[in-house]
């Protein structure tokens, strides 16, 4: 089942603008290498999901792979062919809200070869362009 | 131990919309020049501009020392602090720290986990869970990395801070107890990843307490 918060206090939410850059969560925390988007965007939980299934055939249990987003934010949607009025839709998705530099997956155990080519597979299914990068260097 | 890099800096004005403050910046990082600062040993903080690729090589460099010549005096400093734009790519500001090279300083060093565990083969993968540990030592004399072998551990064997062979002078601080890998089995990884994902098909509303002046009404 995709990713969705357990509890939440207001179960439909704000549409909202996706504004500015990545200030935290925007380096490479637990692998050696990871993938970071370099718009912004929502990023469905049914897309976090596919990347995780492609990135874990990908890597064929010889590494491991972190998530580094969540999706906290509900989209709502009105039916088809449904008068306009009568309150907001219902809830259709769980997003996650990316802004450029936001680190998506990362990955440890695995050569910069194979998780290059790892996240080549995962960066087809996002809905926004990504690159791939490795760790900062130590200061 | 890691080898001082030399070159030479230019000294900015210090004063606010001269040399410094946010539009002097941004020129300075359309010439090719990085904003940085040097300051510690109680003297005055010096504004500076070090080139792009200077600071490039220094930050690969281990150690991050460097001897600064600014306005014909030398300093030995090392990189303190780094600003790196929102994707990592540029460098937009630097903080030196002066040191002496006989003085103790805290910094972060990298370790180095060499060869394959024994346990992977029997089915287990390794998991690093610190990769630079806080360290206590010598301006000149700071480990490139602390080199660890993880060859003979097994399944469900890990290593701590306690196992690792430290040079002389160099102490770390961190909790001796502190797990930095281990091997885990590859069927726990994935059986706690799935187990993830289960749940409800929506999420549980939290609902607002109701005020004790209801609950007495």
């Amino acid at each position: 089942m995709a990713l969705m918060p357990k509890r939440v206090k207001y179960r439909k939410s704000q549409k909202g603008r996706v504004k500015g850059n990545a200030t935290r969560g925007n380096y490479v925390s637990f692998g050696d290498y990871g993938l970071q988007t370099l718009e912004s965007g929502k990023i469905s939980a049914q897309t976090i999901e596919a990347g995780r299934v492609v990135a874990s055939q990908a890597v064929k249990g010889g590494g491991k792979i972190y998530i580094r987003i969540f999706p906290h934010k509900s989209v709502t949607a009105i039916p088809a062919e449904t008068r306009m009025g009568k309150g907001k839709g219902e809830v259709e998705y769980w997003a996650a809200v990316v802004r450029p530099g936001t680190i998506l997956y990362e990955v440890s155990g695995l050569s910069e070869e194979a998780a290059r080519e790892m996240f080549a597979r995962v960066a087809h299914k996002m809905p926004v362009t990504c690159r791939f990068v490795t760790r900062r260097p130590t200061i | 131990m890691a080898d001082a890099v030399k070159f030479r800096v230019e000294p900015r004005d210090p004063k606010k919309n001269v040399g410094t403050g946010t539009r002097s910046a941004r020129k300075l990082r359309a010439q090719g020049l990085v904003p940085a600062v040097v300051y510690g040993h109680k003297l005055a903080v010096t504004p500076i501009a070090v080139a792009r690729d200077v600071v490039h090589q220094m930050i690969k460099t281990p150690g991050h020392l460097a001897d600064l010549e600014i306005g014909g005096t030398t300093e030995t400093v090392m990189i303190r602090d780094v600003q790196w734009d929102h994707l990592g790519r540029e460098v937009l500001h630097l903080d030196f720290a002066r040191v002496n090279l006989e003085e103790v300083i805290e910094t972060e060093v990298n370790i180095d986990f060499r060869g394959t565990p024994a346990g992977v083969a029997e089915g287990g993968s390794l998991e690093i869970l610190v990769h630079t540990l806080s360290v206590n030592c010598k301006a000149g004399s700071i480990p490139e990395s602390i080199r660890v072998e993880v060859g003979h551990l097994k399944v469900d064997e890990g290593l701590h801070v306690r196992d690792l062979a430290l040079p002389a002078d160099v102490t770390v601080n961190a909790d001796a107890d502190l797990l930095l890998a281990h091997v885990v089995t590859r069927a726990a990884e994935a059986s706690t990843a799935e187990g993830a994902g289960e749940g409800p098909s929506q999420p549980e509303v939290i609902k607002p307490e109701r005020k004790e002046k209801e609950k007495e009404g």
